[in-house]
């Protein structure tokens, strides 16, 4: 598998003169790290990575590469879940981890700019001491990247409430396939024509690479409640999220997870104390003024009672709610451990067809002998059916792609879209046809030549056409 | 040659569906009469109307009732200019209480929108000037938004999906009918703000909110823009996320009150505590709470600014520069000797740091001065960060001004998506490239 770097000596000479020795990577087992996002399934080795640290050494190295025809992936942290950020043999990965400082805290207008390498989890809690906080949550957020969630348009549990990161992306410093440098949107200024800001975030790396962030900050609530309801079935869970968004509640955060999410994750080191004989379990959210939440929670805690809850448990204080939580926050990591990979699906339908698109996705699952396990946004119908399995078996990689098939088309024919927030990337090309027709995917690509009239960020993710620069050495090929 | 565009037009809309001469002038555009005015009934008949027009060599200026033909509209060329109105389009196409997302005609009204989610307690939080009478579709093409969006988001976080014929006529459908949705590369927020450049909206599926329970404005009066300026950022910088904070100005030299206005939405519990906040952000207990007929009016009053008179700017700086906003207002005032309550009128968005500015009398006499005054406005906001956009003005005024300022580094991206979108030069891309001499 491990094969010589096939970047051309003087191209590799070129890049260490701008990124410096320790700054380009081109070593086939440091590589290795490379050639997978959080999606493991897919595996593309770059040619090299290289690591700028600053927006010039990002333009000049785009530049080197563009002059020579060689293809650039941006990269954040890799956290990725399409398979967005690989690189391919002919391909020069450029990560943005270096890039990592909070360039400016500005509470008088509510925002921060950051370098694209910032860690999420980092921003907030910069912001924390000035009583401010960075609204998108990613379940990777102690790892990913701003930059790495502008590509991807990232969402999290607190989406419901708050929006996904475009809402909070107000201004990008973007490198293009040029090495040209420029500027997006701002704050506090109307940016001339059309909106190129809100068009490249969720660009997923095709469009530019992102060098500068700004973004909006948010007061801290004054105030959160947390409930967690344990059901005995599913389809109760998805009653009292029914009732709750049906009471003109608005919660923060209203997430599910199954049954056989809950026995994995009680079964492993980040085992949370919910009950292992439930079908359900629901984490409701509140924030915002303190006045008001105590009466939410309440009617909240009614509909999942009168939704058939056996047990609905409380917590107000950071750490009690974080123990609410983790069965929820450690679920992907728990279903990881059960099998050698995990097939973690994106997709989102509208709310009111969950029960029988999940009921749906038991039967394709108990057809093909999978165990499925969800963990979903259900507050916006976003779903992550996660399938551990083994893809060293063909015939189970086989019937983990059929019944991967299947589900997605039933969330399309339930009106529903193929990813919600993780990207399309490598992973969902194939299910793009199911969502857009020619004309739509010839506008995208349009857009995309736009930005990037080269072709060369990023090929062979998101559209079906045209084909990738280098063949990739996929596992499930 | 009208006469021809209404026979040709004809096979593709139903009768009575295009008109010409004399019942055309109030859909001036630029302050030309268009050749031909059109109302297609659907979204086959825009992409058929607009299949027609490239066959035609017309030009199609795209509309909803009308509001925003103003200069920047008008096209440059000779040739035949054909109004693309979707007024005809107001049918709430699909309306789902339970998902939040009601998808609508691009001629359908802010208004129709507001009864029928009304019904179900629920409502579209879209607050753009002037009023509700505005057309979903036009509200969405221009990107407007009022106050509220500080809190639920400006359109583009609202538009889920759209329909849309662009410039070659082929009719897309970006988006889609679920809240979070990130397949592929995202048209719906390049659509939303296209100005009608990339395509003609014709539906729009949004994201709609549980009607809050209690809705409260409270006021504050101030003896100048300034002490406004201090009070309203005393409130926006307080802990909590104010729904819609404006502040309204009559007269930058001082000769009239401002006020700021401050409407906080929720439940009888949160409204109560956050209205208790704003009040003690100030010292004199000046704050008062409007009977809901009165906060109406002052609500309609200040989003309605625009249409108080020929020439409204848009400044923008950053929030925390508001008084610096009022003050460079103050000095155009100055220079055009635009003295006296209700020359210039301000009302500022406190969240957003957008400031309308209306120049009433006075503005339509001395164009030269104008348009210099405009310009070396635009330089000084321009150098300290901000942007300063005509939202309306007499055609001249656009022509020598431009809507925007230049667009640096960006321009090759704006001419080259419009050129994606509409090769031809169909729609009215003159609304891009307009950006004033120098």
């Amino acid at each position: 598998m491990i094969q010589p770097s096939r970047l051309s000596a003087g191209l590799g000479q070129r890049l260490r003169k701008v990124v410096g020795e320790d700054g380009l990577i081109t070593d086939p087992n440091r590589l290795l790290v490379y050639e997978s996002d959080g999606l493991t399934i897919h595996r593309w080795s770059p040619a090299a990575v290289a690591l700028p640290t600053s927006t010039a050494q990002v333009a000049e190295v785009v530049r080197l590469l563009a002059g020579e025809g060689v293809a650039v992936v941006p990269r954040g942290a890799g956290t990725g879940l399409s398979g967005g950020a690989l690189g391919g043999d002919a391909a020069v990965v450029v990560a943005t981890t270096r890039m990592n400082r909070i360039l400016e805290l500005d509470p008088d207008n509510l925002r921060a700019v950051v370098q694209p390498g910032v860690v999420n989890a980092h921003l907030t809690q910069a912001a924390r001491p000035l009583g401010l906080h960075y609204a998108p949550d990613p379940s990777s957020q102690s790892a990913c990247t701003i930059g790495g969630n502008v590509a991807e348009n990232s969402g999290g549990p607190h989406c419901l409430k708050y929006g996904v990161t475009s809402r909070y992306v107000s201004g990008l410093e973007v490198v293009l396939s040029d090495g040209s440098v420029v500027s997006l949107g701002g704050m506090g200024r109307e940016a001339p024509g059309p909106d190129l800001l809100g068009a490249f975030v969720g660009s997923e790396g095709c469009y530019g690479i992102a060098t500068e962030i700004e973004v909006r900050l948010l007061p801290l609530p004054g105030g959160v409640r947390t409930l967690l309801a344990i059901f005995d079935a599913l389809e109760d869970a998805g009653r009292a999220v029914t009732r709750i968004i049906g009471q003109g509640l608005l919660p923060a955060a209203l997430e599910i997870i199954d049954g056989p999410t809950i026995r994995a994750v009680e079964s492993s080191t980040f085992a949370a104390g919910y009950p292992t004989d439930a079908g359900a379990a629901l984490v409701v959210e509140f924030d915002g003024v303190e006045a008001g939440l105590d009466e939410s929670a309440l009617q909240a805690e009614a509909c999942c009672v009168e939704a058939g809850a056996r047990e609905v448990r409380h917590a107000r204080e950071p750490e009690t709610r974080a123990a609410l939580w983790r069965g929820r926050k450690k679920a992907i990591g728990a279903l990881g451990r059960l099998a050698p990979d995990l097939l973690v699906q994106d997709a989102t339908v509208p709310r009111t067809r969950l029960p029988e698109v999940l009921a749906r996705i038991s039967e394709v699952g108990a057809r093909y002998g999978l165990t499925i396990a969800n963990v979903f946004h259900a507050g916006d119908g976003n779903l992550h059916p996660n399938i551990p399995f083994d893809r060293r078996d063909p015939d189970q990689l086989d019937r983990v792609e059929r019944a991967s098939a299947e589900i997605m088309k039933a969330c399309v024919d339930a009106g529903g879209t193929i990813t919600g927030e993780h990207g399309v990337g490598v992973d969902k090309m194939k299910y793009m046809g199911l969502v857009f027709d020619a004309p739509m995917l010839e506008a995208m690509e349009a857009v995309r030549r736009v930005f990037d009239p080269s072709g060369l960020f990023n090929p062979g993710k998101v559209l079906p056409v045209p084909a990738p620069a280098a063949v990739p050495t996929e596992v499930s090929g | 040659m009208s006469a021809a565009m209404a026979a040709a037009l004809g096979r593709w809309v139903p009768s009575g569906s295009v008109v010409t001469g004399e019942a055309a002038e109030t859909w001036r555009v630029g302050g030309r009469r268009p050749d031909a005015v059109v109302f297609p009934t659907s979204g086959d008949q825009v992409a058929a109307v607009v299949a027609a027009a490239a066959d035609e060599g017309w030009r199609v200026v795209p509309a909803g009732g009308g509001g925003w033909l103003d200069g920047a509209s008008a096209p440059g060329t000779a040739g035949l200019t054909l109004v693309l109105s979707t007024r005809r389009m107001d049918r709430i196409l699909d309306y789902e209480p339970a998902d939040l997302t009601l998808t609508a005609e691009a001629g359908a009204t802010l208004a129709t929108i507001r009864s029928a989610a009304a019904r179900h307690g629920q409502w579209l939080p879209l607050d753009a000037p002037p009023d509700d009478e505005g057309t979903i579709g036009a509200t969405l093409a221009t990107a407007s938004s009022g106050p509220l969006a500080a809190a639920f988001g400006e359109p583009r976080d609202l538009a889920l999906g759209l329909g849309v014929v662009t410039g070659s006529g082929q009719a897309l459908s970006p988006g889609g009918r679920v809240v979070k949705n990130v397949a592929g590369f995202d048209l719906v927020r390049l659509m939303v703000g296209g100005w009608g450049v990339l395509g003609v909206v014709t539906e729009a599926t949004l994201r709609l909110f549980p009607r809050p329970e209690r809705d409260v404005t409270l006021l504050l009066r101030c003896r100048d823009g300034q002490r406004a300026a201090r009070a309203a950022r005393r409130v926006a910088l307080g802990s909590l996320t104010v729904p819609a904070l404006e502040l309204a100005d009559p007269s930058p030299t001082g000769d009239a009150d401002a006020i700021v206005s401050c409407r906080v939405l929720g439940s009888s519990s949160e409204v109560e505590a956050m209205a208790a906040s704003v009040e003690a952000t100030d010292p004199d207990r000046g704050w008062q709470r409007l009977p809901a007929e009165e906060a109406a009016e002052v609500r309609s009053a200040l989003r309605a600014v625009d249409t108080r008179g020929q020439v409204v700017l848009r400044l923008t700086l950053l929030p925390a520069l508001l008084g610096r906003a009022l003050a460079l207002v103050g000095e155009l005032a100055g220079r055009l000797g635009l003295e006296g309550a209700g020359a210039v009128e301000t009302v500022a968005d406190v969240t957003t740091g957008r400031v309308r500015v209306v120049l009433r009398s006075g503005s339509s006499g001395r164009h030269v001065d104008l348009a210099e005054a405009i310009r070396d406005l635009r330089d000084v906001v321009e150098g300290e960060g901000g942007s300063l956009t005509l939202t309306r003005a007499p055609a001249a005024l656009f022509a020598d001004v431009g809507r925007w300022g230049p667009p640096g580094s960006v321009r090759r991206l704006i001419d080259d998506v419009r050129s994606a979108f509409d090769p031809d030069g169909l729609l009215p891309w003159e609304r891009f490239s307009a950006e004033g001499r120098r």
